[in-house]
């Protein structure tokens, strides 16, 4: 785990990096990060989620839950950083969850095939609860 | 029938100039939010993939029209892109384990999967690609 200071910095950098088109909120629980994206992911804010979600896996971040609940549309250039993101953490030995989908977004995830490569559960708590179980 | 037009031809300024052209039309016709959605989603992807791989990232032009008719939505779009049937290309493997899975590739399987029917058609100029989509009223 990352010292007090060091996470409020990194915080502040995601914040920044994200805060053009799509806003992701991001806080942790122990060592599991919750990061929460606000908006469409879509061919034109995919890049704010994944610039965001590679920045914080190269600073140390290796379980990663991503909250839905606020993504009401999600779009091929979106599954294409979910992979990215579940592929770079699997080669780090960590994993990304996700949680809390609508069902239009839901739809997208059981279609494309993603939900047998990337957990998927009905909200934070269970998914953050599962990293612990899973060790 | 209400059929509705915009053209396209900044690959930067494309998507959200046809998402808001969209979204005000479905809203305007009362058209089922999942139907908002398909609609918003297989133009997107087809929007994208010719500015990509038909223009190269370049500026060219792109027709959208939107047809409502009875309780039927039909997307066409044409281009002055090279031909391309787009229809031609391979589904992904969307059972592939997750060391196995490509990063891309699942623009058009969308479409097919989302849309009831996909034509593709070559015209004098370019692509032609009507999606049509029915729901219940």
């Amino acid at each position: 785990m990352t010292s007090e200071n060091t996470e409020i910095n990194l915080l502040h950098t995601l914040r920044k990096e994200a805060g053009s088109a799509l806003k992701v909120d991001i806080w942790y629980e122990g060592e599991i990060w919750v990061f929460h994206p606000v908006g469409s992911i879509d061919t034109g804010t995919c890049g704010d989620l994944e610039v965001t979600l590679i920045e914080g896996i190269q600073q140390g971040m290796r379980w990663i839950v991503l909250d839905m609940t606020d993504v009401r549309y999600i779009s091929s250039a979106g599954i294409r950083v979910l992979i990215l993101g579940a592929k770079t953490l699997k080669q780090k030995n960590g994993e990304l969850k996700l949680s809390t989908l609508n069902k239009t977004v839901e739809e997208i995830i059981q279609m494309t095939g993603l939900k047998k490569v990337i957990p998927v559960y009905p909200d934070n708590q269970s998914a953050i609860h599962s990293f612990s179980t899973k060790e | 029938m209400a059929t509705h037009q915009i053209e396209l031809s900044d690959p930067k300024k494309a998507v959200p100039i046809l998402s808001e052209f969209l979204s005000d039309i479905l809203a305007e016709e009362q058209v089922p939010f999942e139907i908002e959605n398909a609609m918003q989603l297989c133009a997107e992807e087809a929007v994208v993939n010719i500015f990509k791989h038909g223009y190269k990232g370049a500026e060219g032009p792109v027709r959208v029209r939107f047809t409502l008719d009875d309780n039927r939505v039909i997307l066409e779009i044409e281009d002055e892109a090279p031909f391309f049937n787009p229809l031609t290309l391979p589904s992904p493997d969307v059972d592939a384990e997750l060391d196995e899975r490509k990063i891309g590739g699942l623009g058009v399987y969308l479409i097919r999967s989302l849309m009831d029917d996909v034509r593709y058609q070559e015209t004098p100029k370019g692509n032609c690609l009507v999606m049509e989509k029915s729901f219940s009223g």
